[in-house]
């Protein structure tokens, strides 16, 4: 069965009399702040407050994201993702997709204009609104573009952050993660 | 022999004709003989014994008068007469009376062929050997006669019932030297052919042309190439399609994740 196309008609409603842009259908105020300003505040503000936007940004985008699937513990992978990634592409966050690393999955964002360090709380915060459940994420690499952010597990996400300041390479420390010899 | 047993000879002769000619056909009345007696008289007639091997009955009453329809075309030599043949005896002195006797012989010979086959003619004496003409054709009329006799049997008919007896005998007695040729041979026995020797396989029996190297000539590598096939022909045939996995959740999926 294919998955239903992310259906962005009038998803952002800008009321110019009033000078308001909403979004989704809770018609949610949002704000059309510059990326190169946000940048500056998570540059200068400590790596809580980083996180701590990183998850509100998230939390917005998977609530949104619920609101269009019918029963998100049941929807496909495909069709999650799909509403996943277009709530976060009407958002301007970048292009999100998954992999799956044998059991570990991984989500790809991909031109965000938002620092690196703010990609793993919101794809963290993000499921965590879809599924209502607790998620833990860790920044794998940012190459250019493209950042890589694995869901694990709380102590499975500490011992990747370890791995990957020791310098191991993501991808052995996916291979350890997953109990194989890296 | 004198002319007067001679003549004596031929009367005798042709009364034993006219008796046989009566016998088979009977007399035909008004028969004229005189063309035959000089004829008859013209010629040195004896009959041999080997060409006589019937005698007829003697006749029981007078032996009429008969004409004997004999062919005196055949007889050249009448034309001699008796007179000029003794003249020319006496002369030549090379005819013996064996000779002589051969020529009568033939000559009743030819009348005894001529019975049956009243169609024989001779040709014409050669003038220098007219006394050898008859017997020469003579001959040739009891030669052709013999050769019917003699001609050979068809093949079918030719092979021998048993062998002669004498052979027969000497066979017995001495033994075969060598054993005759089997007049019959079995058919062969059916079953498989035995093979020809390897020595008689010809193995190009085309007779193709075969290109001998000389010693000079440097060795050429003859490359056999493999025949493949056109890039154009389907090689590869799909069967079936690849085994999808079975559409899981997301959620099921960040179970997984989160069990990390």
């Amino acid at each position: 069965m294919a998955a239903p196309l992310f259906d962005a008609t009038h998803a952002i409603q800008f009321d110019l009399s009033r000078g308001n842009v909403r979004s989704g259908e809770e018609q949610e105020c949002v704000l059309l702040v510059p990326a190169a300003a946000l940048a500056r505040l998570t540059a200068a503000a400590p790596a809580e407050a980083s996180d701590a936007l990183g998850s509100a940004l998230g939390d917005a985008i998977g609530r949104r994201a619920r609101a269009r699937l019918k029963e998100p513990g049941s929807d496909s992978n495909e069709a999650v993702v799909t509403q996943l990634a277009g709530e976060a592409a009407l958002a301007g966050i970048g292009s999100v997709s998954i992999e799956r690393w044998g059991r570990a999955v991984v989500v790809l964002v991909e031109g965000s204009p938002l620092a690196s360090a703010l990609l793993a709380p919101l794809v963290g915060s993000a499921l965590e609104a879809m599924f209502e459940r607790r998620v833990w994420c860790a920044l794998l690499s940012s190459e250019g573009q493209l950042a890589r952010v694995l869901v694990a597990s709380e102590s499975g996400t500490e011992r990747v952050r370890d791995w990957i300041a020791s310098g191991v390479p993501w991808g052995s420390a996916l291979t350890r993660l997953q109990g194989e010899p890296a | 022999m004198s002319n007067a047993e001679t003549v004596a000879r031929l009367q005798k002769l042709l009364e034993r004709v006219r008796t046989r000619a009566g016998a088979r056909d009977g007399y035909r009345a008004g028969a004229m003989a005189a063309p035959v007696a000089t004829a008859v008289d013209s010629a040195p007639v004896e009959e041999p014994d080997q060409l006589s091997t019937w005698t007829p009955p003697p006749p029981d009453g007078p032996v009429p008068e008969v004409a004997i329809p004999v062919d005196v075309d055949q007889v050249e030599t009448t034309q001699l007469g008796v007179a000029e043949r003794e003249a020319e005896e006496d002369t030549a002195g090379h005819f013996d009376s064996t000779e002589r006797l051969v020529a009568a012989g033939t000559t009743v010979a030819y009348a005894g062929a001529d019975e049956g086959s009243d169609n024989l003619e001779q040709s014409p004496a050669e003038p220098d050997g007219g006394l050898e003409a008859p017997a020469e054709a003579t001959r040739s009329v009891a030669d052709s006669v013999g050769e019917e006799a003699a001609e050979p049997a068809p093949a079918s008919s030719r092979r021998p019932v048993m062998p002669e007896a004498e052979e027969r005998l000497a066979r017995m007695a001495f033994g075969a030297e060598e054993a005759p040729p089997p007049l019959h041979t079995p058919p062969p026995e059916s079953g498989r052919v035995p093979a020809s020797p390897a020595d008689d396989f010809d193995s190009d029996p085309l007779d193709a042309p075969r290109q001998v190297r000389r010693p000079d000539e440097p060795l050429i590598a003859e490359a056999t190439r493999a025949l493949l096939l056109e890039s154009s022909v389907p090689v590869a045939k799909l069967v079936g399609g690849p085994t999808r996995p079975v559409a899981m959740t997301f959620s099921a999926i960040l179970d997984e994740t989160l069990s990390l």
